[in-house]
């Protein structure tokens, strides 16, 4: 996994909690590099796992819970330092999402060509409806779900996100239905 | 307020990431130079390339190197961001560009050769194929264009084109050119009122030749084309047509003084064309000069059609067509010589056109008959044998004999043909005449050269024996001298292979080719035919008496039968006896007769007392019968 992920989850435990915890669930997670990520390092994905078990009990939250408000705290941030990625004609984030796999994930192909990204099968149901597929080795539905809240904040749109897990509680393969609200035509 | 614990640990995550950092961005340096290094090399190779290499992405130029530069004469700051046309040129073929527009719309790659410009406007030609550059998710974006400079090659080939005035053979001028300049002849002739001669000539027998391998018929065009060019003058055009027939232009002619005689056509031509006479006489003898060959020497001759501008024609195919049947006149008479066109040409072409397509027809409307003439034992009179002789019913002409079609059947290769149906049609009337009790000991068929130079010439003829029923076929192949001389190897081993198969060989027409003996001592030959033109001189001329003395010892010595052809008087039969000549042939015993008349005539002839009889018992304890 990509080091800016880390260092993104680091500094939002930072700001949303405090410095003290950030020490604390960095100790109780006992990381190989004792947490001293950098952002163009790779990492192995487990240890954001074991960073969020440990702020799950330091701050007695449920890690999906936390997982999603990651991801939805992560994507403007993504946005942010890869402006280019976002292509200027994408105007809403159900046309951004379409073209994940097409844009975003070929263009980070070629930044990071190790790098290990989930399938993001993205596709219209009717003109209102996008069902988004998340499947990954990695299990981060949640933070992908975290990470469409974030998208539809960033473009503002007023749309409903559906989640049906089909594989239970394993979090590794799941149908996310975004809609949008009635007012819009494509 | 953070406590110092916290901050101190802080400080030594950041501190150890950054040496991470610094430590991946060290690494990632490394690589990015040995890519740079790799692509330094390859950007080194394109700019030392000879090949122009344009990238572009849509239609505009995004990177050239220096041998686009050099190819167009355009700099790189002249082309960078400009359209790809500045190169490809807008007056190129229009199909070209089309067909390469297709190709990149549909993103396949694509090849042209267009006709561009350079930048001070001189023409280019450039040869290119464009291929689409791919990303990595499919997607063209860029499209790599290599291009080279083949304005050069483009400018032979256009010089070849230019070439093609000439033939590649000989060096000679071809039909294309000959026809410019006799026009241009022409042109000079109606200004000046000076006259024009076309002479179009045939090498004679070249098929003969060119049976001995292509590459030495090559060979002797190529001699022959010099020895042409050797004997006209420096304003004639010596041109090479069709295979070994030939052209001259001899332009600026004046009418011997006697524009008349010329154009009244007066019967004596030649002597108004002092001028042209002069070039063929000079050709000729520059022909006659034996050419070698690896197989043989070859000796030359060849028949001239001439024709005269304004007197035989007004433009440039009337004249070369009035030439020609003229030389095909040349040809009838016996070739190597020289006719010029008349009216009656004309005709006489048309004839020829006209029997040639009736000769195609003929074998198959079974429309050819033979004829038999005898060959009697001068000291016995005892019938030797028959010589079958082709002629041909002709639906309106009637009855022809060979010397009507004989050249055009040669020439169309419908002899060989003609030729096996020959053997068949005699053995199979061989037997007839076996049941009519009429047999003479053999029967004797032409062959010509073509036949005789066939591969399967061997086959062919075991394949008409095996036919015939009988044990021994009784057949004899005549073959002339001249004949036999072409590529005497061969030649041998063929005859060999002939008689082992129970046939006699003789030679025809024997004195008016090479008569060399020394060459019929190694050939397989039973019997020697004198020509006729020595027995017609016989009588007078004392010369010829001693020549056919002489032929008649030396055939003895080889232990050859010899015939004589064309005994026409009781006399030179006579004399012939005298001279110990075996058996005789010609109109004294009759002319050749049909099948059936033959048989008729041998039943009265054999029932006539023979004159010589007594005498060859006299001769009886000196005369030689050469077996056979």
């Amino acid at each position: 996994m990509k080091g800016v992920v880390f260092v993104e989850f680091l500094e939002m435990v930072e700001a949303k909690f405090s410095p003290e915890m950030l020490e604390e669930i960095i100790e109780e997670a006992q990381l190989p590099n004792g947490g001293a990520y950098t952002s163009v390092g790779t990492y192995d994905h487990r240890e954001i796992y074991r960073l969020v078990t440990a702020l799950s009990g330091a701050a007695q939250l449920p890690i999906a819970q936390l997982l999603r408000d990651f991801g939805a705290h992560l994507f403007p941030r993504l946005v942010a330092s890869h402006q280019e990625i976002v292509r200027s004609k994408t105007t809403s984030a159900l046309d951004f999402l379409l073209g994940i796999e097409r844009h975003v994930h070929a263009e980070v192909r070629k930044l990071y060509p190790d790098a290990e990204l989930p399938s993001i099968g993205a596709r219209m149901h009717g003109p209102r409806k996008l069902i988004v597929e998340y499947s990954s080795t990695r299990a981060l539905a949640d933070l992908a779900h975290g990470l469409l809240f974030g998208c539809v904040a960033y473009f503002g749109e007023a749309i409903t996100i559906e989640r049906r897990d089909l594989d239970g509680e394993a979090n590794a393969h799941t149908l996310f239905v975004l809609t949008r609200a009635d007012g819009w035509i494509r | 307020m953070i406590d110092s614990a916290t901050w101190q640990q802080r400080i030594l995550r950041e501190t150890r990431a950054r040496k991470e950092a610094e430590a991946i961005l060290e690494s990632k340096s490394r690589e990015l130079y040995e890519t740079n290094r790799t692509l330094r090399l390859r950007e080194r190779a394109l700019e030392a390339s000879m090949i122009g290499v344009v990238i572009t992405t849509e239609d505009r130029i995004e990177y050239i190197n220096p041998a686009v530069e050099r190819i167009t004469g355009y700099a790189e700051d002249e082309l960078i961001g400009r359209d790809v046309q500045l190169i490809l040129g807008k007056h190129g073929d229009q199909r070209e560009l089309e067909t390469l527009g297709a190709a990149l719309r549909a993103k396949g790659e694509a090849q042209a050769v267009l006709r561009s410009a350079r930048k001070d406007g001189s023409v280019l030609w450039i040869d290119l194929r464009i291929a689409p550059v791919a990303s990595e998710i499919g997607e063209v974006t860029r499209y790599v264009t290599v291009l080279s400079d083949v304005s050069d090659a483009r400018r032979y080939q256009e010089q070849l084109e230019r070439q093609s005035n000439y033939d590649t053979l000989t060096g000679l001028p071809n039909k294309n050119l000959l026809m410019d300049r006799i026009e241009r002849a022409l042109a000079v002739g109606r200004r000046e009122g000076s006259l024009v001669g076309i002479a179009v000539l045939d090498l004679d027998h070249f098929k003969n030749i060119n049976a001995l391998g292509p590459p030495i018929g090559d060979h002797v065009l190529a001699v022959a084309a010099e020895r042409l060019a050797e004997g006209v003058r420096e304003t004639d055009t010596v041109a090479r047509l069709e295979g070994d027939a030939f052209a001259i232009v001899l332009p600026g002619l004046t009418d011997g003084g006697d524009a008349a005689r010329v154009a009244t056509r007066l019967p004596d031509r030649l002597s108004s064309h002092p001028e042209i006479i002069g070039v063929l006489r000079r050709v000729q003898q520059a022909l006659a000069t034996p050419v070698s060959t690896p197989r043989e020497d070859v000796a030359l001759t060849c028949s001239f059609g001439l024709s005269v501008f304004p007197h035989d024609g007004a433009d440039v195919e009337t004249l070369l067509g009035n030439a020609e049947a003229a030389m095909y006149r040349a040809k009838e008479l016996g070739r190597n010589n020289f006719q010029f066109y008349s009216a009656e040409m004309t005709e006489r072409t048309t004839e020829r056109l006209s029997l040639e397509v009736r000769l195609r027809h003929a074998l198959e409307r079974d429309e050819f008959v033979l004829h038999y003439q005898p060959k009697v034992e001068l000291s016995s009179g005892r019938i030797t044998g028959i010589e079958a002789l082709i002629r041909w019913n002709h639906p309106e002409r009637g009855l022809l004999p060979p010397s009507e079609f004989l050249l055009v059947l040669e020439e169309t290769g419908l002899i060989v043909e003609v030729g096996r149906w020959g053997m068949q049609r005699a053995a199979r009337e061989y037997s007839f005449l076996k049941e009519a009790g009429q047999l003479p000991p053999r029967i004797a068929v032409n062959l010509t050269p073509l036949q005789l130079q066939r591969d399967d010439f061997v086959a062919t003829v075991a394949n008409v024996i095996d036919q015939s029923s009988d044990a021994d076929p009784g057949i004899d192949l005549e073959i002339t001298e001249s004949l036999l001389m072409r590529d005497i190897e061969a030649t041998a081993r063929k005859l060999r292979e002939i008689q082992e198969l129970g046939i006699g060989i003789a030679i025809d027409d024997f004195g008016t080719g090479y008569s060399s003996l020394s060459y019929l001592a190694k050939l397989p030959v039973d019997v020697l035919k004198i020509d006729r033109a020595f027995i017609s001189a016989l009588a007078t001329q004392p010369d010829d008496t001693t020549i056919v003395s002489t032929i008649i010892k030396l055939a003895h010595s080889l232990e050859l039968t010899v015939v004589a052809e064309g005994v026409e008087t009781e006399h030179q039969a006579r004399l012939l006896h005298e001279l110990r000549c075996d058996e005789i042939q010609g109109y004294l015993l009759t002319r050749p007769l049909p099948f059936d008349k033959y048989v008729r005539w041998a039943k009265n002839f054999s029932a006539t007392p023979w004159p010589f009889t007594e005498k060859r018992s006299a001769n009886a304890a000196t005369h030689v019968l050469p077996s056979r």
